[in-house]
C-alpha cells in the first residue's frame, strides 16, 4: 500500500508505449466490394459492437472526392435505419441482411451516389446523426463512421469471414485483384 | 390490512362482547362439540391474554367450564329459563358420556380438530417436542444474540380453520360475523403455540438468550400431519378451478387458499365442502427443523492496485477472464471466519478491469449468507482488515465494519449523487507543444457539461442515450515522457471518462481531443477517490 506506483511510471512498467486503451479493444476488419464498388472497414469491438467506415482506399478517399449529401433515405418507402430502439436489449430494432443498403453517399461531379450496403447480417444499426448534418465530416477518420451495427451473433463468424484481416487487405490492395 | 394494535383492541372487544350478549356458555360448549381443546376454545373466544393460555390444563378447565357449572347449580337466575334447561341438558349430556366412557376416552383421544394437537402439552407443545427443538437450535450451533421461531404448518390446520369459522359465522353470526377481519381464527395458531411454548424453549436452549419476532436467528419449524393430502383433495381441486394460475406440487399455497375464501360465503363453502372437517386421527408432528441466521453484511473499502483483476468474476461460458477479482478476494477471506454458505459483493458503482482504485478506496458491502459465527467486536474487524490486507497484494481494504441493512441501503441511493476524482494518463502525437495545450484545458470554464451518447465500449449491455454529465473540476499537468499528460478531473456520477478524453467517435462531446483539435487518446486511467460518506471511516 505504501508504495503505489505513480500512473505514468505504472504504466510504463506495464505496456508497450504504442498500446492505447482504444487501440487494445478494437479490431480492423475490411471489405472490397467487387466491380469497382466500394471499399470499407469495420472497426470492431471487444464487445463484438462495430463501427462502419469508410476505408482508406475507398474511392471517395483515394480520388479526394467532395461529399455533397448522405442519405440514410436509401429508399422512397424503406428507410432501414429508421428505427427506435429501447432497452440493453434494443428491442424495435429491425433485423439487416448482408445485403440491405444502409445509405447512399452523394459526391460532387459524380451523377451516380455510392450506395453502402452493410455486407454483414445485422441485428441493429445506429446511424451518425454528424455526418448528415456535415458531410464532408465522413472522411474524418474518428467522427465520420457511417453506422454502427451490432452483427446478428448467429450469423457472425460465417458472416466475417468474407471481410479480410489487415494483413490480407493490404496484400490485396498490393496486388490489385479486387 | 389491520393494524396489529387496533387487531388487539378489537379482540379484546370480541371477547367481551361474548359474555355482555350471555354467549359465552353457549358457544364454549359449541366449540368443545366441534372437536376443539381447551385451548383453541380460548382463542375462539378471542382471548389474547398469553398467560391464559400458559395456565394449568385444570385451571383452564375450570376457566371455560367452571362457570358453567357454577351457572348448572343456580339455574334459576337472570336469563330465561327455558335457554338454561337446553343448557343443563346439554351439560348433563356430556358429563354422562365422561361418566360413561372414561376408560375410552383415555385409550384413544382424538387430537384436537383444529389445532391437530399443536397446543396439547402432551402433544405438539410437550417437552419432547421442544427438547426435540432445543437440540436441533444446538446442534445448528450458530451465534445469535436473539431468537425467532417461525411455523410452518401443513394447509390442513389452515383448512380447518375455515371450517370452523364458518361454523361460528353461521351459528353465532352476531358475535363472528363483526369479526370478518380475523377469519378464519380470533387468535392465530401460531402466536399461541409461542405463547405456551417460547419461554420453555428459551430455558432449555439458554435461559439468558432473547427471544423476540424480528430475531437474528430464524428457528423455523415446519410440521407435518398425515393425512394432509388426503384432506385437502376437495380443495386442490377447487383451488385449481377457480385460479389454475400457478400450479405447485399439490396446486394449493397458503395465499391461494386464503384467496379462494376470502370473499366465500358459509352457504357456498357448506355446499363445496361439508359441515365438518373429518375427525383427525393423527397428530401434528415435527418434520424439520432449520435454523439459519439472518445475513450479516460487512461492509468497507477496497482499493486496486492491478489492471489485471475484475470486480466481480468475468466467467463467460466457464472461462475466466481474469485470475482474480475483488470480491473473490475479499469473499476468501470472509466466508471461512463466519463459517458462511455464500456471500453476495455490492459496491458503489464500479471501475474497468484495467483501471486501478487508488485513494481511500470504494465502497463496498459484502452480504454474508447464512453465518455460523455472527459476533464480532471492533478487534475482530480489524482482524478481519489484516487478514484481508496481507492475503494479498493486489488489493487492500479499509473501515471494515458490521453495517445494518438499512444503512447499507444507502450505497446504492449514493451511486446517482456521488462524485469521483479520475487521474487519467493522456497521449497526445509526437511533436505537439504539450505545455500550451495543458493552459488550454486549465482554461476550461467550470463545469464542462457533457453530452455523452453510450460509448461503443458498453453499448452491448446499456440502452441507447444521450447523457448529460458534468467535469466538475480539471487539472492538467506535464508528464516524464514528451507526449505524455496527467489528467485529473472531477467528475458526476455516471461520467465515462476514457470517452471523455478521446471523444469515442465524436459520441461523447465536447472531449479533451476535441478541445485540443489533435488525436488524444487515454493510455492509462485510476480511480484516486470515490466521494461517499457511507460507511463511516474507522482506519484514520
Amino acid at each position: 500500500m505504501e508504495n503505489i506506483q505513480g500512473i505514468e511510471d505504472d504504466y510504463l512498467s506495464q505496456v508497450t508505449a504504442s498500446d492505447t486503451l482504444t487501440e487494445r479493444s478494437l479490431t480492423r476488419l475490411y471489405f472490397i466490394e467487387p466491380n469497382g464498388g466500394g471499399h470499407y472497414m469495420l472497426l470492431k469491438d471487444s464487445n463484438k459492437i462495430c463501427l462502419l467506415t469508410l476505408a482508406p482506399s475507398h474511392p471517395i478517399i483515394t480520388n479526394d472526392l467532395i461529399v455533397s449529401a448522405i442519405n440514410y433515405q436509401a429508399n422512397d418507402n424503406f428507410n432501414c435505419m429508421n428505427n427506435k430502439v429501447c432497452g440493453y436489449s434494443k428491442a424495435g430494432a429491425q433485423f439487416l441482411t448482408d445485403c440491405s443498403i444502409l445509405c447512399s453517399i452523394k459526391c460532387e461531379g459524380r451523377e451516380e451516389p455510392f450506395i453502402v450496403r452493410s455486407n454483414l447480417s445485422v441485428k441493429w444499426t445506429e446511424k451518425n446523426e454528424d455526418i448528415v448534418k456535415q458531410p464532408s465530416l465522413l472522411k474524418d477518420a474518428e467522427r465520420g463512421y457511417i453506422a454502427i451495427v451490432f452483427p446478428e451473433l448467429s450469423e457472425y463468424d460465417n458472416d466475417l469471414r468474407r471481410w479480410l484481416t489487415e494483413e490480407q487487405y493490404l496484400a490485396c490492395l498490393l496486388s490489385q485483384s479486387y | 390490512m389491520v393494524g396489529n394494535c387496533e387487531c388487539a383492541i378489537i379482540r379484546a372487544k370480541m371477547e367481551s362482547l361474548i359474555t355482555e350478549k350471555g354467549m359465552r356458555t353457549e358457544i364454549i360448549e359449541d366449540l368443545a362439540k366441534f372437536g376443539c381443546c381447551n385451548l383453541c376454545i380460548l382463542r375462539y373466544l378471542g382471548n389474547t391474554e398469553p398467560y391464559n393460555y400458559r395456565k394449568d390444563e385444570k385451571l383452564i378447565e375450570k376457566l371455560l367450564f367452571g362457570e358453567l357449572k357454577k351457572k348448572n347449580d343456580n339455574s334459576c337466575s337472570k336469563t330465561g329459563g327455558r335457554k338454561m334447561e337446553t343448557d343443563e341438558g346439554v351439560e348433563k349430556e356430556n358429563n354422562l358420556e365422561d361418566q360413561d366412557q372414561p376408560s375410552r376416552k383415555v385409550l384413544k383421544k382424538s387430537p384436537c380438530s383444529v389445532c391437530l394437537g399443536l397446543l396439547d402439552l402432551k402433544y405438539g407443545a410437550s417437552d419432547a417436542v421442544l427438547d426435540k427443538i432445543a437440540a436441533a437450535v444446538k446442534e445448528a450451533n450458530i451465534q445469535a444474540k436473539s431468537y425467532t421461531i417461525n411455523l410452518s404448518l401443513p394447509i390442513a390446520v389452515q383448512f380447518r380453520a375455515y371450517f370452523l369459522w364458518y361454523h361460528l359465522v353461521e351459528k353465532f353470526s352476531k358475535i363472528y360475523n363483526l369479526y370478518s377481519m380475523m377469519k378464519p381464527e380470533s387468535v392465530c395458531l401460531k402466536n399461541a403455540w409461542k405463547w405456551i411454548c417460547t419461554h420453555r424453549l428459551k430455558d432449555k436452549v439458554d435461559p439468558d438468550s432473547d427471544w423476540v419476532t424480528d430475531g437474528c436467528l430464524m428457528v423455523n419449524i415446519s410440521l407435518k400431519y398425515e393425512d394432509d393430502e388426503s384432506e385437502c383433495q376437495t380443495l386442490g381441486n377447487q383451488v385449481r378451478n377457480s385460479s389454475d394460475r400457478r400450479s405447485k406440487s399439490n396446486g394449493l399455497s397458503r395465499g391461494g387458499v386464503e384467496l379462494l375464501f376470502k370473499d366465500m360465503t358459509t352457504f357456498e363453502f357448506k355446499r363445496k365442502f361439508g359441515d365438518a372437517p373429518p375427525i383427525p386421527s393423527n397428530f401434528l408432528v415435527i418434520d424439520e427443523i432449520c435454523c439459519t441466521h439472518i445475513p450479516v453484511l460487512v461492509a468497507g473499502r477496497y482499493c486496486k492496485y492491478s489492471r489485471n483483476v475484475s470486480q466481480t468474476p468475468w466467467i463467460v461460458d466457464g472461462k475466466r477472464f481474469h485470475d482474480a477479482s475483488v470480491e473473490e478476494l475479499i469473499a476468501h477471506v470472509v466466508t471461512p471466519m463466519m463459517n458462511a454458505d455464500q456471500v453476495k459483493f455490492s459496491a458503489s458503482g464500479r471501475e474497468d478491469v484495467d483501471v486501478r482504485m487508488l485513494g481511500r478506496g470504494r465502497p463496498f458491502v459484502m452480504e454474508v449468507i447464512s453465518p455460523k459465527r455472527t459476533l464480532f467486536t471492533t478487534e475482530n474487524m480489524k482482524e478481519l482488515r489484516n487478514k484481508i490486507n496481507s492475503s494479498t497484494k493486489l488489493i487492500s481494504v479499509r473501515d471494515i465494519q458490521i453495517a445494518e441493512r438499512k444503512a447499507a441501503a444507502k450505497l446504492k441511493d449514493g451511486e446517482e449523487f456521488k462524485t469521483k476524482t479520475y487521474c487519467a494518463l493522456c497521449r497526445v502525437p509526437e511533436g505537439i507543444v504539450v505545455a500550451e495545450m495543458l493552459e488550454k484545458l486549465n482554461a476550461m470554464k467550470l463545469p464542462i457539461v457533457l453530452q455523452q451518447q453510450t460509448p461503443i465500449r458498453v453499448l452491448h449491455r446499456r440502452s441507447l442515450a444521450t447523457r448529460e454529465r458534468s467535469i466538475l473540476s480539471i487539472k492538467a499537468t506535464p508528464a516524464k515522457s514528451p507526449n505524455l499528460f496527467k489528467l485529473r478531473v472531477q467528475t458526476q456520477a455516471g461520467t465515462y471518462v476514457k470517452e471523455f478524453v478521446h471523444g469515442d467517435f465524436g459520441r461523447t462531446r465536447p472531449s479533451v481531443a476535441e478541445i485540443l483539435e489533435c488525436d488524444a487518446d487515454i493510455v492509462s486511467l485510476d480511480v484516486e477517490s470515490v466521494d461517499f460518506h457511507w460507511p463511516p471511516s474507522i482506519d484514520d
